[in-house]
């Protein structure tokens, strides 16, 4: 009878911990992915081209080679956002990330996908029709098929099109 | 009675942690979770990138695939095994066979251990569709790469390098999956064969 009372509280603290820790890890991990990015210098609100998936440049875990990857850390606690990217004649998309590490929007940037951009805004401002709603810091992820150097060349010269930027 | 309920509350809240880490993937890999799909030992979760994944699931997928697509943008299957069942490693040659499969294009990628690309000046990490078409012409229907330290003796064959993985896996990406594939991957992936060719010396 003595012990009771001290396996109650047990599984309790065991339930406890376990769900606090697991709900935990993903923002952890982010939270992680942003100080590494800020490390190696990617800005916020600005886009920034990564160097071709080596060994040597990886920066998250399983990048594909046949990518050219671009990459922006932004944050609407200061006010919204607008991303966009321009499309191209390969295969291409626009994925957002938030804190949990969702992805919370992705966008075609095929040719034909008319793509124009896309405002992201915290809960309290959702005064934009179409806009992502999105609290805090999130991560925007641009993604080209480019298995060449060719390829990756032109993909890397669309990013002085590509906007990720507060809106003012 | 203080003391025993202290001892319960820290013995507790420590095995809640440490079983959360592991069902999460973050210590010695954890058990299978989310939708998985198994065909012919290559396995794909399709939870990856989706907000509705479990929160088993997302642990998982930040630690193993953070930043990862929706299945409607590209799909992954992963192998770690020959077709004898065996753990791919540094030591063996395979060749690794297969045709077309139902998506905008596809690439097989050789990660190591720790879900990198293996730390090697090869130039030889992934083999894909257009490496295929150049192979057997532009319909791709049949196609084959070999995977070892070295390069192939026969510089005509295409060959993929495990230099510097010790044991590594094989990741199949689909950019674009059909519609059908998505629906019944079972029915419609036939996924590429890997074959042990023979392994060095003590790693058999």
């Amino acid at each position: 009878m003595r012990w009771i009372v001290p396996l109650i509280v047990f599984v309790l603290s065991l339930v406890i911990g376990h769900s606090l820790v697991l709900t935990a890890i993903p923002a952890f991990i982010m939270g992680k992915a942003h100080q590494s990015f800020e490390k190696q210098g990617v800005p916020q609100n600005a886009w920034t081209g990564s160097p071709r998936q080596t060994p040597e440049t990886q920066r998250i875990v399983r990048p594909s080679p046949d990518l050219a990857y671009a990459i922006c850390r932004f944050d609407t606690t200061t006010g919204p956002v607008f991303i966009t990217a321009p499309t191209w004649d390969g295969y291409g998309s626009l994925s957002i990330f938030n804190d949990q590490t969702d992805n919370v929007f992705v966008a075609d940037l095929g040719a034909t996908s008319g793509f124009q951009g896309i405002e992201i805004r915290r809960p309290a401002e959702n005064t934009s029709a179409g806009a992502l709603i999105l609290d805090g810091r999130g991560i925007a992820l641009i993604r080209r098929l480019a298995p060449t150097e060719a390829d990756y060349q032109r993909a890397t010269a669309l990013l002085s099109d590509a906007v990720c930027a507060p809106i003012n | 009675m203080v003391l025993r309920l202290l001892v319960a509350i820290i013995l507790g809240a420590n095995f809640g942690a440490l079983s959360a880490l592991w069902f999460g993937g973050m210590i010695s890999g954890g058990p299978k979770l989310g939708k998985s799909i198994e065909i012919a030992g290559w396995h794909g979760d399709w939870s990856i990138g989706s907000e509705s994944a479990n929160p088993y699931v997302r642990a998982r997928v930040a630690r193993n695939g953070l930043l990862a697509l929706r299945r409607e943008e590209a799909v992954y299957f992963i192998k770690n095994e020959d077709s004898d069942g065996d753990r791919l490693r540094e030591t063996c040659t395979y060749q690794v066979s297969g045709g077309t499969y139902p998506a905008l294009w596809w690439s097989i990628t050789l990660y190591d251990g720790a879900n990198r690309l293996p730390m090697n000046e090869d130039e030889r990490l992934s083999f894909d569709q257009t490496m295929a078409e150049t192979l057997s012409g532009a319909d791709a229907r049949s196609w084959a790469f070999q995977v070892s330290p070295t390069p192939p003796s026969d510089p005509n064959t295409a060959w993929v390098s495990s230099k510097s993985s010790q044991t590594f896996d094989l990741m199949l990406r689909l950019y674009k999956p059909a519609a059908d594939l998505l629906q019944d991957p079972e029915s419609v992936l036939t996924p590429p064969t890997i074959e042990r060719i023979h392994c060095a010396e003590g790693g058999s």
